[in-house]
């Protein structure tokens, strides 16, 4: 008997959407890259129609201003338009320039900041903060814009991004640069921006880096990626710990030791420091579980509060081995 | 007119990030498909071509007046595209034959453009009606992105209606209610795309 087609069992047309299995979804990749040009295109569009916008609001204002004898100033674009908070200020150190500061004349941690800041370092100064819920870290000699929701412009200088565990969800964190988009895709990395090139240098995860003539270079951990104002491109080797990390540890957020165990500050140091930890007695690891820590390491870089920390154990350490932290119970004395 | 398509391209050129967010994801993996199949699975070239589509998209924002789906909008300058990219191709007497399969099969395309916020025919899946799969994914990328979710969740996560609905954030009859119109869509263009089965079902 034939059936109308709003009758139909709904088993045929569950059987035939499950033999098709899921829809094919565009490679990561592919689709990081074509998000990045649109993106960059479709911002690009905002901004000349916002300049537009501006334009025939300031000439109203002005025409308005001049028959009501208003001030202009008092019409200015910036004085109704509702910020956009795009981050967060943890902390700076050294010389450091932050403008506009959303409502207030100065920056507290946990200061808002809104579309259009920008931050500047001098040659000591340091910024922490907080971008689309990436912990992100802005080295001396540094200039970024705020532009928007998870896009910030290096001008030049360095800046560092953390997203925490790559277990951690995606976020939506782009670099823009004049020698391309760097597109984070997780998890640990820092690009640094001169006057003659771009480089890019993953920890651990893996960035995008898309250039505006289209060609995009997945770069992962232990590689790194130098964009020549020429447009010269080349891929690199790099270590996730020593020398080129070695600004990221000059200021870094203390880590809460009070009441938690020594593997948790054991497991921020070495991630801090790009370093694998080792526990060569793998009975070690139970032990590091069981030491509770007390007190704080506040104000001390995390080399001076692995020493710190470590005094006040059991345990020891050694770091003779390029790229890796060695824990060991020490022969004699210690605490805790 | 497509009111909610509207609003979206409305947000877009206010400059919203998450309505880009929202833009790209649920339109770019379907334009994806719907050109990779038409270049033989050659990703680089079908990555090519939908970046400049939504390039040219995004410039002309304003020029989308909702009169068709924002889907079919897309396609349309998808396809334009796709010709550029196959006049300056080898292989371009092959691929033009299928365009010109689409443009000739009007059936297709009154069937498909009846549906909200649908698509173009689909001159791969109408050649090669033996691939199912294919065809099913077709179907599923020319329904109503919310339509494509719902069958998807039911069907091939076996979520229950309540668990869609927590999902979606809308009550349990409203689930019902979108998955009565979802599957009757999908019948739709299952029919059109596969007559001599009988469609899908």
């Amino acid at each position: 008997m034939e059936r109308r087609k709003d009758e139909a069992p709904t088993d045929d047309l569950a059987q035939v959407i499950r033999r098709a299995g899921r829809r094919p979804a565009p490679a990561p990749e592919i689709q990081a890259a074509v998000r990045a040009a649109v993106e960059r295109e479709w911002t690009g569009q905002v901004s000349r129609r916002a300049r537009r916008t501006t334009i025939l609001l300031r000439i109203a204002a002005a025409l308005a201003a001049v028959a009501v004898g208003v001030s202009w100033h008092a019409l200015r674009p910036g004085a109704t338009a509702d910020p956009v908070a795009v981050g967060t200020f943890v902390a700076a150190r050294g010389s450091v320039h932050i403008a506009p500061v959303a409502g207030r004349d100065w920056v507290v941690a946990g200061s808002r900041l809104d579309a259009g800041s920008s931050i500047e370092t001098g040659p000591s100064g340091y910024v922490l903060l907080t971008v689309a819920r990436v912990a992100m870290r802005v080295g001396p000699g540094s200039l970024i814009d705020l532009e928007r929701a998870g896009h910030v412009r290096l001008v030049r200088g360095r800046i560092y991004a953390d997203s925490g565990s790559p277990s951690a969800p995606a976020r939506a964190l782009v670099i823009d640069t004049a020698f391309g988009l760097v597109t984070h895709l997780g998890t640990q990395f820092q690009v640094r921006v001169g006057p003659a090139a771009m480089s890019v240098s993953v920890r651990d995860g893996k960035v995008l880096v898309s250039r505006a003539d289209g060609r995009a270079f997945t770069i992962a951990r232990g590689q790194g990626l130098r964009v020549s104002s020429d447009g010269g491109v080349n891929r690199l080797d790099v270590t996730p710990y020593g020398t080129d990390w070695a600004w990221v540890s000059e200021f870094s957020p203390s880590f809460p030791i009070d009441g938690r165990p020594l593997s948790a500050f054991l497991s921020w140091y070495a991630r801090e420091t790009g370093l694998t930890l080792v526990l060569p007695d793998p009975g070690i690891r139970a032990e590091l579980d069981r030491t509770i820590l007390s007190g704080n390491v506040i104000g001390l870089s995390p080399a001076q509060a692995l020493a710190a920390v470590m005094a006040t154990t059991r345990f020891e350490y050694d770091m003779n081995t390029p790229g890796e932290l060695r824990i060991e119970i020490r022969a004699t004395g210690g605490a805790t | 007119m497509h009111e909610e398509d509207r609003q979206l391209v409305r947000t877009l050129i206010a400059g919203d990030a998450a309505a880009f967010r929202n833009f790209f994801d649920d339109y770019f993996p379907r334009l994806f498909r719907f050109i990779v199949r038409r270049v033989n699975g050659d990703e680089e070239s079908a990555r090519d071509i939908v970046q400049s589509a939504l390039i040219r998209a995004v410039r002309k924002l304003d020029t989308y007046r909702g009169e068709a789906g924002l889907f079919t909008w897309l396609c349309q300058i998808t396809r334009r595209e796709l010709a550029d990219h196959v006049a300056k191709s080898v292989r371009r007497e092959t691929y033009m034959r299928r365009l010109v399969d689409l443009e000739d099969d009007p059936e297709s395309r009154a069937t498909l453009e009846s549906i909200p916020a649908c698509g173009e025919a689909e001159p791969e899946a109408v050649r090669q009606r033996e691939d199912l799969s294919a065809l099913v994914h077709t179907a599923l990328d020319y329904l109503p992105n919310q339509y494509a979710r719902v069958l998807e969740m039911k069907y091939l996560e076996d979520l229950s209606v309540e668990a869609i609905a927590e999902t979606m954030g809308v009550t349990a009859i409203a689930v019902q209610s979108l998955l009565a119109r979802a599957r009757v869509a999908f019948r739709d263009v299952g029919e059109t795309l596969l007559p001599s089965l009988g469609g899908f079902t």
